[in-house]
Formats: structure tokens, C-alpha cells, sequence
């Protein structure tokens, strides 16, 4: 009879604790991001630092628009970088504290190695998503996005791994 | 409590970045295929005289500074590796063993990797100590000091094996050192005592004849390095006993070797001896800790001390030197202390300034050391 009544009253919360959370008009966030990248064409897959930014526009609870911007910094007596300007379309699942989101983005990547005189724009794409956690009204942490992250250097494709974690910063309300 | 777990969480993402985060280093890695444009990178490969292997950097085109590359310390085979040299193109490289073989690889354009040569190894005399490639990258030339003589060898252009000259090997005498003249008409082997070798090249199919004259005798001890001047007008020999540097006019026509004036010009050990590709300096390693560095006359050859010379070579026992096509670094063997110093030059002055991070760590005892052009 207890546990009946536990549980009961544990459904009776959820639709409470499932309740969505308002959608800002834009959340912008910036922080901390990682790529592990497999150029392929005979070089070894590298582990680069960086950092990721992105602004979102909301239409609605659900989807917004992505601008999505991120470097990153490898290989060490190489000087390294690549920086990436990607948008697209964003879902988000939003719950009282927490917003799911995934996304797929579309852009262009530009690297650089100047030890060796290289200098590339290319086509570049990602897939993926992450979870905001609510801290205020105006500011989510961000604990995870994680992506797939393709480039097209030398006429191929290749395939990476991204993953960013830091602030959002939330601006408007619906 | 809730905004607590949020922290740790977020400590416990941001940890796991950073274990993943360390920069990628050493080897040849990358964000994306540096092969988008042809001839990426200029390489340094030095023959460890102790460990069978060839160690490969990439060379820094701003700093000289060199990382090891992708697969380095390839190895080559055999008990003891001496000279290596590599082809004007910057396809091939070619490293001597002292079990009398010659070994052939091709340089990947991109990683600077090294792929047997069909055939390789190919033979040699007895003892190879040097190898040269004449500028047009048909033919390899070794010195071999036991035997006493120069094996002849044609390139196969397309992938880098290679097949005696008809007449290989070419009497000598204990020839312990080969350079070929920039023109690629005439070749020159000390012998490592007072006398240089000269011969005239076939340029069509690689055999030697001696030169009228030859060999050109001197007041030296034990010459055992040669290298001519990027205009063809001069040759330097190193007497590595008696410390000094032997300087030749060379006959244009004839190949024929007569001394400078002033020559020889002192040194305070003299192990071998390179000319930068402008002409207006020579480096010599003098095998202890210092390299000379001497300015080029233009007209008449002679030697005059650069500014602040000798420079600590930053290593034990210089050995060989090899500067990059660009002469803006200079790379030195160190054989005592296991490790390549670089330099950047002073293409006015000649002085010599070490790269950050010099000296680089190599294989045991690098005996050869060559740089690899451009592709």
C-alpha cells in the first residue's frame, strides 16, 4: 500500500518536474571545447584545445537557429589552428531545469599550419547535441555538446570528434 | 545540493577534456592532410651509426626548430650506418651500411616516411663511408675506404633503385669522402691522407675517367671531407688531423684541382666541411664542440673567419653539416651526444644563431646527416 502511494505521488510530481522550461529568444554560449581529429592522408589523428561559441535564435520552445564558431589549436612545434564557422537548425527538448538540444550544422572550416606553408577553406558540417542545466534565469551550464565534425581538406572527407562544455547566457523570454 | 552536483559536473566534464587536451606532439600529427599543396615539408634524416635506424624530422620552415617524424627512427638494417645523402628532387634518400650496402628509400611527400626502393640494399665496396648524388639525380656515388674505390650506381627515376655504371667500382684509393661540382661533370674523393681524386663524369651514363693530373697531391694529413662552392669554381677539403682546411681552384673545363692562395687555411679541427647554397660560407664542425664558420671570397676563394666564429655546436662531437636548399638553417651531427644541433644563418654575416630547442634528440651516434628538398 505504501509503495502504491510512493509511486503515485512520484507520477503525480512528474508531469510537474516535466513541465517545460520557457525558451529564451537567444541563448549564447561560450566555453572550454575539444577536438579529437583523424585527418587521414597518412597523418596521425591529433588531439587539439580550443573553445566554441555559439548564438542561437528561437522561433519557438523547440527550434531555433544555430551560429555556431570554434577554433582550435594542435600539434606542438606546428602552430596549428583551425577555426570553423558553422549554422543550422536546432531542436531542443526543454524541461524545468534542463534543455535537450541536438542539431545539424553546415559551414566552412579554414586551417592553417604556417611550419610547413599550409593554408586551406573548406567545406565542413557537424552533427550532434548536448544538455544545458539551469543555473539562474539568465545563465545554463552547459555540461556537455558533443558532435560529429566533418572537413573536406584535399578533397576528401574527414571525420572528428568535438565535444565543448561552459556557460550559456539566456536573453529574452517566450 | 542540486546546484553542487551541478558543479561537479561540470569539473568532471571539464577534467575529462583536459586528460584528452595535452597537445599532440613529437610525431607527425595534425589537425588535417597536409598535402593539400605539393612538397609540404623539407626533412632531415640522420643515419645513427649505432642502432641500425635512420632518424627523420620535419624541419620547421620558420624556426629550423625539427619534430620528429611519423615512423622515425625507420629502420634500415645492418650493424653500422655511416653517410646518407638524398636526391636533388627530394624523392630518394640513400644510407650506407657498413656491411658494404647501400640502402634506397623513398620520402613520402607528405610524412617524410621511408619506403624501401625495389632491390634495396644494393651492394657496395668494401666500407662505404660517404655517398653523393650528382645534381641531376641520375647517379649515386659512394666512397668506399677499405676497398679503395667509388661505386658507380644510375638512379632509376621512377622509383629509385639503382644499377652499377658500367666500369663500377672506379679505382681511387681509399677514398674517404665523394662530392660531385655543381656542373655534375666531375667528382672528388680524398683519400684521407694528403691527396685528392679527381675524375670527370660521364654525364650520360655516370662512368668516372680520371682527370689529367689527378690525384692532386697536398701538405695535408688525413683529408677526409670534400664539398665545392655552388658556382663550380672552388673546392675545400677538411684535414681532420692537422686542422686545417685545403682549398682548390677548379678547372672548369678540366676538372683539373690547382691551390689557393692562402691555402690551407687553419682551423682548430676541421671533421668535415660544407658550403652553403648563396657560396658565401663553409662551416666545419670541428668534432670536439665548436663549429668554424668562414666567409667565401667570391673571387678568389679564400677563407676569412665569420664574426664569432667558432659557435658552440651545443653537442658533443659535430660531425657533418647539412644545410637546407633555402640556406637559412645549418643541421649538425652531434656523435658524442646523440642529438642534431640547427641553427639559423645569418645569410649576410654567415653567424650562426641555434634554434629554439636545439640541440634535437637523435639516434646513437648519427654519423650522416642530409636534408631532404622540397618535392
Amino acid at each position: 500500500m505504501r509503495t502504491t502511494l510512493v509511486l503515485a505521488g512520484l507520477l503525480a510530481l512528474l508531469p510537474c518536474s516535466a513541465a517545460a522550461q520557457e525558451a529564451p529568444k537567444v541563448e549564447v554560449f561560450g566555453g572550454y571545447s575539444y577536438i579529437r581529429a583523424n585527418p587521414r592522408g597518412g597523418f596521425i589523428g591529433s588531439n587539439g584545445s580550443g573553445w566554441n561559441a555559439s548564438g542561437a535564435w528561437n522561433w519557438n520552445k523547440q527550434w531555433g537557429y544555430v551560429a555556431d564558431f570554434s577554433g582550435y589549436y594542435c600539434c606542438k612545434g606546428q602552430g596549428q589552428r583551425e577555426h570553423n564557422f558553422l549554422f543550422g537548425p536546432q531542436f531542443n527538448l526543454r524541461r524545468h531545469r534542463t534543455n535537450f538540444f541536438v542539431h545539424a550544422l553546415i559551414g566552412a572550416s579554414h586551417g592553417n599550419a604556417p611550419a610547413v606553408s599550409f593554408s586551406d577553406t573548406v567545406l565542413s558540417w557537424a552533427g550532434g547535441g548536448g544538455v544545458d542545466i539551469r543555473w539562474t534565469d539568465r545563465i545554463s551550464l552547459r555540461v556537455a555538446q558533443v558532435d560529429y565534425f566533418g572537413t573536406h581538406y584535399a578533397g576528401t572527407p574527414q571525420h572528428h570528434f568535438r565535444a565543448s562544455a561552459g556557460l550559456v547566457i539566456k536573453f529574452g523570454g517566450k | 545540493m542540486r546546484r553542487n552536483q551541478i558543479i561537479l559536473a561540470v569539473a568532471g566534464v571539464l577534467l575529462i577534456a583536459l586528460t584528452f587536451s595535452a597537445c599532440s606532439s613529437g610525431l607527425l600529427t595534425s589537425l588535417f592532410p597536409l598535402n593539400t599543396f605539393g612538397g609540404i615539408g623539407q626533412f632531415v634524416y640522420s643515419a645513427n651509426g649505432s642502432n641500425n635506424n635512420a632518424s627523420g624530422f620535419l624541419i620547421n620552415s620558420s624556426s629550423g626548430g625539427l619534430t620528429p617524424l611519423a615512423g622515425s627512427p625507420f629502420s634500415v638494417g645492418g650493424p653500422s650506418l655511416t653517410g646518407v645523402a638524398t636526391t636533388p628532387s627530394g624523392k630518394y634518400v640513400y644510407i650506407l651500411e657498413a656491411s658494404d650496402e647501400i640502402y634506397g628509400f623513398a620520402i613520402n611527400a607528405t610524412t617524410g616516411g621511408l619506403t624501401a626502393v625495389p632491390g634495396s640494399p644494393f651492394p657496395s665496396g668494401s666500407c662505404p663511408l660517404e655517398v653523393a648524388v650528382d645534381p641531376s639525380g641520375k647517379f649515386v656515388y659512394v666512397a668506399n675506404v677499405c676497398s679503395g674505390n667509388i661505386s658507380a650506381y644510375a638512379i632509376n627515376a621512377a622509383n629509385g633503385s639503382l644499377t652499377p655504371v658500367a666500369g663500377s667500382p672506379f679505382t681511387s684509393s681509399s677514398a674517404s669522402a665523394v662530392a660531385v661540382d655543381p656542373s655534375g661533370k666531375f667528382l672528388y674523393a680524398p683519400d684521407g691522407g694528403s691527396r685528392v681524386f679527381a675524375f670527370a663524369i660521364n654525364t650520360s651514363n655516370g662512368v668516372l675517367a680520371p682527370v689529367a693530373g689527378s690525384p692532386f697531391s697536398t701538405s695535408g694529413c688525413e683529408l677526409t671531407g670534400v664539398a665545392a662552392d655552388p658556382s663550380g669554381k672552388f673546392l675545400y677539403a677538411n684535414d681532420s688531423e692537422c686542422d686545417n682546411v685545403f682549398a682548390f681552384n677548379i678547372n672548369s673545363a678540366s676538372g683539373a684541382l690547382s691551390t689557393l692562395t692562402g691555402s690551407p687555411f687553419a682551423t682548430a679541427g676541421a671533421a668535415s666541411v660544407a658550403v652553403d647554397p648563396s657560396g658565401k660560407f663553409l662551416y666545419v664542425p670541428d668534432g670536439g664542440s665548436r663549429i668554424f664558420a668562414y666567409r667565401i671570397d667570391a673571387s678568389s676563394g679564400a677563407l676569412t673567419a665569420v664574426t664569432g666564429s667558432p659557435f658552440t655546436s651545443g653537442g658533443s662531437g659535430p660531425f657533418k653539416a647539412a644545410i637546407d636548399p633555402s640556406g637559412k638553417f645549418l643541421f649538425v651531427n652531434n656523435r658524442g651526444s646523440d642529438n642534431i644541433s640547427a641553427f639559423s644563418i645569418n645569410t649576410s654575416t654567415g653567424v650562426l644563431t641555434p634554434v629554439a630547442g636545439s640541440p634535437f634528440a637523435s639516434g646513437p651516434f648519427p654519423q650522416g646527416i642530409a636534408v631532404a628538398a622540397h618535392q
